[in-house]
């Protein structure tokens, strides 16, 4: 690739992303069939960016983010990472790439191994990437803990993983996350596991990290409640597609797509007035299977709006409005 | 329900239930009128329908053992009926449906089916633990308004038990707040939203977000819920609460009626 221009390069490019599981269906048949569980996704991430990937389990959200961290190797298409299409580089080039991207997940009980005081947990990845003096990452260590809300350090660095609550883990994990300053942060689900009143706290952590350390997100989420007051930008993915991106503001406001539209219209509001005043759409139906999704636009067999068309011809993104939709409805 | 389990056990109170026949203190009645009373008078639908459902039976037959066992029926009907309730709770295909297992059901039509199950007797109470946790959004669309069309079909009471105050919003006429092992605030579900009296609900309601509402900076409710064996002394939240006063250490505060059916256990209006 040639080198980009920095200033409109995007952090993230995803390009035609497509990831197929074999699955064997039967014995006697024989034929493999495939998971399609992304399939051909395109999105740009920009600098200093939260964008927020949302849809319903199994559309293909934690595939898409193991790609890009390239964890997993996709069938075909690309991801540009700072203009490097990362696909083509090897182990070896990949290395000092990895430092750079870092992943948060949904479950702090299942992402700190608990034999591990938080100090050796927290050293770790300066002790493989970065060659530091011992007294330096002890400090550094330290450090992490106090800006990510974990404070007096010193009260915490030498317990293990069990002596904390939740969100002081979901903490932990964070610190663990941004030791060797990543550009780019994935966040699963970082606050569905966490009990309601905590939540909050997380949240409030990961916006404030983005302000001081200008940290690049894709945050990962079917809480579309959560998207509206920390992400910027939004793409919605059904069945293993983005359907449609857009600024969180306008995709609120008037959503395109008629799947977005529903997602909003089914998430609850907690005020009785506004949430008994508004129309309800209530989609029939439950989300196609990802091995056989339904011909044409994936969305048909649940869609208000359904025309003879949308059973054929599979629906692309195209820009309306400053968004982008996968809609023949609106193109 | 009565279905703590040892050594758990109820210490004191009563739970009154009243129908056509009068009304009973489910805390006296024996084991075996309470097992008469469960899935006849009061039934309920769990978070998880895959934990309350058999794996190896099929759907027809769980729901119809339910039946046998209430109603003078044989089996042959019971099962008839079973797939009548399938269709009741909006499963397409009941008839082919009833003769899967349920791993064969996505997670709405599994609680789906255990929501025919507790309907089948008519009970005059369905109690749902958070019916819907489990299932994605637009599937919790759909639970939802099955059961709030259903409540009105079969002319059932409902408690709701969430943490969704979305979901509450949405269907609920009257609100109890708990906070601890205690309910702290109660009222009708306008009220409790447009005047929370108790610094936990306003607490509560200031840090829920909404898809039609930004927020800048996410209000939290700081410290964390206390260890139930080890409470503060007084009001529960006192350690959390940000108008706590020398009275609230003291004792727990009473329940106090601020307005016709809203009431409130705070100092604060004592």
């Amino acid at each position: 690739m040639r080198e980009p221009e920095m200033s409109n390069e995007p952090l993230v490019r995803v390009q035609n992303l497509i990831k197929h599981f074999p699955v064997k269906k039967s014995l006697l048949t024989r034929k493999t069939q495939f998971i399609r569980a992304v399939d051909d996704v395109s999105l740009e991430i920009q600098k200093g960016e939260n964008v927020a990937l949302v849809g319903e389990s199994g559309c293909g959200k934690t595939t898409t983010a193991r790609l890009i961290l390239r964890v997993l190797e996709p069938t075909s298409g690309s991801v540009a990472f700072a203009g490097k299409n990362l696909f083509s580089l090897t182990d070896e080039e990949m290395r000092p790439i990895r430092t750079q991207m870092q992943l948060v997940f949904q479950d702090p009980y299942a992402s700190l191994n608990p034999r591990k005081t938080i100090r050796q947990i927290l050293s770790k990845p300066f002790v493989l990437h970065a060659n530091l003096p011992k007294e330096e990452i002890e400090n550094k260590v330290l450090h992490l803990l106090e800006i990510v809300g974990l404070s007096p350090p010193e009260l915490f660095v030498d317990r293990h993983p069990h002596e904390f609550s939740g969100g002081q883990r979901q903490r932990i994990c964070i610190a663990r996350a941004i030791t060797l300053n990543p550009p780019f942060v994935i966040a699963d689900e970082p606050v569905s596991a966490l009990d309601v009143s905590v939540r909050a706290q997380i949240l409030n952590l990961l916006k404030d990290l983005q302000q001081r350390l200008g940290i690049t997100y894709l945050f990962i989420t079917h809480d579309l409640a959560v998207v509206r007051s920390v992400s910027n930008r939004v793409a919605v993915m059904y069945v293993g597609r983005v359907v449609e991106v857009g600024e969180v503001s306008d995709l609120f406001k008037s959503p395109l797509h008629p799947y977005t539209e529903a997602l909003l219209s089914a998430t609850p509001i907690p005020d009785p007035e506004r949430s008994r005043s508004r129309e309800r759409i209530i989609l029939r139906g439950d989300v196609p299977s990802p091995i056989d999704p339904p011909p044409g636009c994936r969305f048909n067999t649940r869609c208000p709006h359904t025309m003879e068309k949308c059973k054929q011809l599979e629906p692309q993104l195209a820009a309306v409005n400053g968004g982008l939709v996968a809609c023949h409805l609106r193109t | 329900m009565r279905l703590v389990p040892p050594p758990g056990k109820i210490v004191r109170g009563d739970i009154w239930l009243a129908d056509e026949e009068g009304r009973i203190d489910l805390t006296k009645v024996s084991e075996e009128e309470m097992m008469k009373v469960r899935g006849e008078k009061v039934s309920m639908v769990f978070q998880d329908p895959m934990t309350y459902l058999n794996p190896v039976m099929k759907i027809s037959d769980q729901i119809a053992e339910a039946i046998v066992l209430h109603q003078q029926v044989s089996r042959s009907e019971a099962r008839t009926r079973a797939i009548e309730l399938l269709e009741k709770v909006r499963i397409p295909i009941p008839s082919t449906v009833a003769q899967y297992y349920p791993h064969e059901l996505s997670g709405g039509m599994r609680q789906r089916a255990l929501i025919a199950m507790a309907i089948s007797c008519n009970p005059n109470l369905l109690i749902a633990d958070e019916p819907t946790t489990a299932l994605d959004v637009t599937v919790q669309a759909q639970v939802l308004e099955l059961i709030k069309q259903l409540k009105h079909e079969m002319r059932m009471a409902l408690m709701l038990i969430t943490h969704d105050l979305g979901i509450v919003a949405d269907i609920c006429d009257k609100v109890c707040v708990m906070y601890a092992g205690r309910i702290v605030e109660e009222g009708n579900v306008y009220d409790i939203y447009r005047e929370p009296a108790h610094p936990y609900t306003t607490g509560l309601l200031k840090s829920t977000l909404s898809i039609d509402e930004f927020k800048e900076t996410l209000v939290t409710i700081e410290g964390t819920v206390p260890d139930l064996t080890n409470l503060p002394s007084g009001c529960r939240f006192r350690p959390r609460c940000l108008q706590v006063s020398s009275r609230c250490q003291e004792a727990h505060p009473p329940m106090i009626e601020v307005k016709k059916g809203h009431k409130v256990s705070c100092w604060l209006y004592a």
